[in-house]
């Protein structure tokens, strides 16, 4: 599937904001939402053709722009880290939340509540370690996700104006329900560490934007 | 124009249709993502043996009532893979701009 206007912008914008080589355009509906990732060197912005096809031009550079400021920012985390941070910080976790779910049942001896315990341990696991990254990309970066996010808002802010970047935002997108129910459980189990801070923050964060650097902004808001 | 194609999620290669230019690499925030989401599933599931297993020593009611909604939270995700992987078949891009392609680095053999 393609779409002339998304390409043309995204060749303007990467232009103008100095991301160079352009990047690679995938328009699907596997999701209701752009995204960017690393494939080697090569960065591939992903667009929900759908959505495309019912915004104005203004709103799609908006979110193209936003994606566009995380390659620039090199927020891309190579995989390889990602790896080592599952490795090394979320399973060892895991495993001593289990452990401890484990111990309790068997001084308690009541077994019939391991696997329950278990479950709930393999979830409060999950947040030791995503507490802990967080702390790490805080010490070294400045910045956890969330803010990351916010930073990328306010770069596309500041091509393409604020009021638009939060129209875009607002706009609902098309997703299947079983996206929106997935997105919704996976948030909900990643309490300790969310990707993307609430709808409400970024709105808010824009409309209090006074055009600064969008690192620093994100890092006081 | 020329057209890539996007070959798979995680160890995905992007490969040049007709040019045999190949770009070989794994796709960002996937091993974090896929953790989270395969501890979930695994809750989930562990969730719906333990209910089972009250159910069985007589706690049915409540265990009934939660394992109807571990169960929905599995089903949902666990679907949701299976449309993601579907999804994940190769994709075709169009590029447009030849400058896109210009890629600072030599291609993988």
């Amino acid at each position: 599937m393609t779409d002339d206007r998304v390409q043309r912008l995204l060749t303007q914008l990467a232009a103008r904001t100095g991301v160079a080589p352009v990047p690679l355009l995938e328009l699907s509906d596997r999701s209701g939402r752009a995204d960017v990732r690393q494939l080697g060197d090569v960065a591939v912005i992903s667009y929900p053709a759908r959505r495309a096809a019912t915004q104005p031009d203004a709103e799609i550079a908006a979110i193209l722009a936003h994606e566009l400021h995380h390659i620039a920012a090199h927020d891309l985390t190579p995989p390889a880290k990602n790896r080592r941070d599952v490795i090394r910080l979320i399973v060892p976790s895991q495993l001593a939340t289990a452990g401890l779910a484990v111990a309790v049942v068997a001084a308690s001896s009541v077994w019939l509540l391991l696997p329950l315990l278990l479950a709930v341990s393999i979830v409060l696991g999950l947040n030791v370690g995503l507490a802990l990254m967080r702390r790490r990309d805080l010490r070294e970066h400045g910045l956890d996700l969330p803010r990351v996010e916010l930073a990328a808002d306010l770069g596309a802010a500041r091509i393409v104006g604020a009021g638009v970047m939060a129209r875009a935002l607002q706009r609902p997108i098309w997703s299947s329900t079983s996206e929106r129910l997935s997105a919704k459980l996976i948030a909900a189990a990643r309490f300790a560490y969310p990707s993307h801070p609430p709808l409400s923050t970024r709105v808010a964060a824009l409309s209090a934007y006074d055009g600064s650097d969008p690192r620093e902004f994100a890092r006081t808001f | 124009m020329r057209t890539c194609s996007v070959a798979a999620e995680s160890a995905g290669t992007l490969t040049l249709n007709g040019t045999g230019e190949r770009w070989e690499g794994e796709l960002v925030k996937t091993p974090t993502d896929r953790h989270v989401r395969l501890s979930l599933l695994s809750a989930l599931g562990l969730a719906v043996i333990g209910l089972a297993t009250l159910a069985a020593a007589g706690y049915w009611l409540p265990a009934l009532a939660l394992i109807v909604a571990a169960g929905s939270g599995v089903a949902v995700l666990t679907w949701r893979s299976r449309s993601l992987r579907r999804a994940l078949e190769p994709v075709t891009v169009d590029v447009r701009d030849p400058a896109a392609l210009t890629l600072d680095r030599s291609p993988s053999p």
